[in-house]
């Protein structure tokens, strides 16, 4: 079947309005539809934000963390100087051009204001976007997609991994890429599958609705893929891991303009034992994750100027290094944000310190900024949600002031 | 005689569906029979063929200890860093072995046994207290997890599970329990271990190993017995982690230096309560004090979480989840915890309560849930009467599908709710599993010629009797010959269970 072809049936399928446009139908984006994307990235198991922006210039840093602690800029192994205060990762390297060309941020002391230092718990509240409420229907980003106008195209959200994850859950398609799938190694062939199954998936249940979802979302992306999948990959042959999955997002961006939201989860962020400093654990995991958002930042080209990414982690983890050389669980934690449209050189947020007194609870780094105070600044600055339809997708706040934060360039 | 729409309902739910043959069987017995030999497996009594392909697996049923002895690469070895390449890789396809074996173990028997509640217990209970076999020594442990710490206790009493869990060298390694040390005894320099030898075995003691990990006691109450919502603090986290400090394996760093090498090789890889890395001053959890240098400090602690009124609730709310529904009646869930409670935490009690409710008979509960990857892939090999001597092919499914065995990351296991597994694109790999199985894909046997033969259409629908509805029937009988095996494993009706 020809791309055309399976575009139609897809969105015959889908129930999608046909356009009529050429082959490069989803290609054109509407007149007046926004290319603007958001890209979020969750780190699961809880990273160790103190070592990803680390406050050298606080005393307590280096008492607390005997073994894993950062060495202060300008030494060996040291920290990348932010801003006279904190600190970036060494393993972060490959973010420093972002950091110096101001496309780059972080906020810090900042997370739900649910107690819950279960990963499992803090987890759902943060993506259903709904701290201390578990029982919420749907994700925040697929909240988000119903505040987009017009039909939602197959690929308007794009998840990165074997399974819809809670914050994506909802009722608007979402498309899947299970990892290391691409063209070559996709789901059977398209002909066979329809021949055998259209039928019986031709009901207005649940099944039947995923299934057509899905042969639609897959054409498109396998059709995406097709293009260039092979140029891209030989261009890095030896790109693993996250940095991998970055680029196939950057293959799809470049010629499916309907994708509007990425997701993408990684996990091997539980240090409870042995986490290291400079290097490490932690390090090679910040490593890949860091040449991931740079490979982005490069490959987005001019797009990068209307995408932004978010990195978020259910919450942070103990001020105090552990019996194991790691870190228990925590509290507040640093996000990340970063994009063309950002304000960016700047670590923003209100910085509690990390003394004895400071701490919350007397062991974990305090929170002054709620999670969804930084994505709702997002979402209005960049992703042109009106500030009173932040509820649509927040339903229980932030407050509107909170959300003023500036991280996006006007 | 029991209809068959009940008898396929017992099936799917008790186990894991229908073999040929099986829904006759059950009509048979009865609801009551067969309730009863399912509560009642005598696992020694398996298919004499079943018996003769676990014989085959030389590593199982061998205890941690021998494992490391016999399978570990590195203690093969005087020094591993000086190992030629090629004896490594040998080295390390020998103890790759076990994680193989202990798979096939697994899933021949999910497949074959007759025993299929306890199957399903096994799968259960396993993914409750979930480890992941890529962590160091778990490696070579996740299987000798599963067969003595879960298999002997599936139906028996939940504090004897808990408690055989506890203890178990894969459990102490996977949540760090093994480096959860009392911080007297860190800052005793005697204890510090300066031979870095096996540091990445993850029993071993190195230097920064100083005190306190939490892992372990916030997962136990967390995920194991109370609950997230179980009614405990932070503090109660701190407080058993305390209590469960010395809990590790093989034996402590100092015994280790003091001792001939010879004998602590051997002992590496048992349970060891090491009593100078345990913390006997008093600690307060859940209101009460617990104190004392030895284990018994840390089983009473444990004992009191097993039987503790969330943990009825919680246990009798996951089980409910996994054999009734995503979202089991509350009263079905009272009803077990009370028996729970009553009976001391008699998990063939608490089974039996939940097999006999309204909830779980009615006829509105059939065909309810959505089979999860694990479900699907061996309900679809019992109807297809797949061969286990070979089951890679399963395995490497298990993994398309997002579920591979003994390799959930994190310690709270696989779900077992539609929510958490149909979305459309699973739904076209659970589909193009289907369409390979269906040709013949999976191991069934080919034609003399060496050429897959799709599976039989009229015997698959035989087996699974009223599995498929009408409409999908008839779906099934107007597709192309050769795809219809696929089209019934593919079927919305044979998603479900």
């Amino acid at each position: 079947m020809r791309r055309r072809e399976f575009l139609i049936n897809a969105a015959a399928a889908c129930g999608v309005p046909l356009l009529p446009l050429g082959a490069d139908a989803w290609a054109t984006p509407l007149p007046g539809t926004s290319r603007k994307r958001l890209i979020v990235i969750f780190l699961r198991g809880a990273v160790d934000g103190l070592s990803v922006v680390a406050p050298y210039t606080e005393q307590e840093y280096y008492t607390s963390r005997p073994t894993i602690a950062l060495p202060r800029p300008g030494h060996t192994g040291g920290l990348f100087d932010l801003d006279g205060r904190f600190g970036l990762h060494p393993a972060l390297a490959s973010l420093q051009p972002l950091w110096k060309e101001r496309s780059l941020a972080f906020v810090h002391a900042c997370g739900s204001p649910d107690e819950s230092r279960s990963h499992f718990d803090a987890q759902a509240y943060m993506e259903l976007g709904t701290p201390g409420q578990k029982l919420t229907a749907d994700g925040w980003m697929n909240r988000l997609l119903g505040t987009f106008p017009g039909a939602h195209p197959p690929t308007e959200a794009v998840n990165f991994g074997n399974t819809v994850p809670r914050i994506l859950e909802g009722s608007l398609p979402v498309a899947s890429i299970a990892p290391k799938e691409d063209a070559e190694s996709s789901p059977s062939d398209e002909g066979t599958l329809g021949e055998v199954f259209d039928r019986l998936y031709r009901g207005n249940d649940a099944m039947s609705a995923a299934y057509r979802q899905g042969r639609a979302a897959h054409t498109q992306l396998m059709a995406d893929f097709g293009r260039d999948i092979k140029e891209a990959a030989a261009g890095a042959p030896s790109v693993r891991g996250f940095p991998l999955e970055a680029e196939k997002l950057c293959v799809l961006m470049k010629q499916d303009p309907t994708i509007k939201l990425a997701f993408f989860g990684l996990s091997g962020w539980d240090t409870h034992v042995s986490q290291g400093a400079g290097q490490g654990q932690l390090a090679n995991h910040l490593k890949s994750l860091g040449d991931g958002l740079a490979l982005l930042r490069r490959q987005l080209a001019g797009a990068y100027d209307e995408t932004v990414v978010v990195v978020i982690s259910e919450f942070g983890r103990t001020a105090r290094e552990n019996g194991s050389g790691g870190t228990d669980h925590g509290h507040g934690n640093v996000m990340w944000v970063m994009g063309g449209p950002i304000a960016g050189g700047k670590v923003y947020g209100e910085w509690p310190g990390i003394d004895e007194e400071s701490l919350h609870e007397g062991r974990d780094l305090a929170i002054t900024t709620d999670f969804r105070a930084v994505i709702g600044d997002v979402l209005v600055g960049h992703m042109g949600l009106a500030r009173d339809a932040v509820p649509r997708v927040f339903p229980a706040g932030p407050n509107e002031q909170a959300t003023r934060l500036g991280l996006v360039r006007t | 005689m029991l209809d068959k729409k009940t008898a396929l309902h017992l099936s799917n739910r008790l186990g894991f569906g229908p073999a040929a043959g099986d829904l006759e069987r059950i009509q048979d017995e009865g609801v009551e029979r067969h309730l009863e030999h399912q509560l009642h497996p005598d696992i020694s009594q398996l298919p004499p063929d079943l018996t003769a392909e676990l014989m085959e697996l030389k590593s199982l049923g061998k205890g941690c200890a021998e494992l490391y002895q016999e399978y570990w690469w590195k203690a093969q070895v005087s020094n591993p860093k000086s190992t030629p390449r090629e004896e490594k890789k040998r080295l390390k396809g020998h103890e790759h072995k076990v994680g193989l074996e202990a798979r096939k173990a697994r899933l021949a028997r999910a497949v074959r046994s007759p025993w299929q509640l306890q199957e399903a217990l096994v799968e259960f209970w396993f993914n409750h207290f979930n480890i992941y076999d890529k962590k160091t020594l778990t490696r070579i442990w996740a299987g000798a997890f599963e067969e003595q710490a879960i298999r002997p206790h599936t139906l028996g009493r939940f504090e004897n599970l808990l408690l055989a869990t506890s203890r178990h060298p894969a459990m102490l390694v996977y949540l760090d329990n093994v480096k959860n040390i009392a911080p007297t005894a860190a800052q005793d320099d005697s204890l510090k271990q300066s031979d870095d030898e096996e540091a990445d075995t993850g029993i071993r003691k190195k230097k920064k190993d100083t005190g306190i990990n939490e892992n372990y006691a916030r997962e136990v109450m967390e995920l194991h017995t109370l609950g997230v919502d179980g009614g405990y603090t932070q503090a109660d986290i701190v407080s058993l982690a305390h209590i469960l400090t010395g809990w590790t394996v093989g034996k402590g760093a100092a015994v280790h230096a003091q001792a001939a090498a010879s004998s602590w090789k051997r002992s590496r890889g048992d349970f060891d309560f090491a009593a100078r890395l345990h913390d006997p001053r008093p600690e307060l959890l859940l209101g009460r004090e617990f104190s004392g240098s030895d284990i018994k400090e840390g089983e009473d602690a444990l004992l009191l979480l097993a039987r503790h009124p969330s943990t009825a609730h919680h246990i009798s709310f996951k089980l409910a989840q996994y054999f009734v529904d995503d979202q089991p009646p509350p009263a079905l869930v009272e009803s077990m915890a009370m028996q729970f409670r009553t009976s001391g935490g008699d998990i063939r009690a608490v089974l039996n309560t939940m097999f006999v409710s309204g909830a779980f008979m009615s006829a509105d509960n059939f065909g309810k849930k959505f089979k999860t990857p694990y479900r699907y892939i061996v309900s679809a090999a019992r109807a297809a009467a797949l061969p286990t001597s070979d089951v890679r092919p399963l395995i490497g499914a298990l993994t398309e599908l997002g579920q591979p065995l003994y390799r959930c990351v994190t310690p709270d296991g696989y779900a077992c709710t539609q929510s958490a597994w149909l979305d459309s694109n699973s739904l076209l790999h659970r589909l193009s599993v289907a369409l390979r199985m269906g040709a013949g894909g999976y191991g069934s046997k080919p034609a003399a010629d060496g050429a897959l033969v799709p599976l039989d259409a009229e015997r698959l629908l035989q087996t699974l009797g009223p599995q498929l509805g009408e409409t999908a029937v008839a779906a099934v009988r107007s597709t192309p010959q050769e795809h219809r095996a696929a089209a019934i494993l593919g079927s919305p009706d044979f998603m479900r269970c």
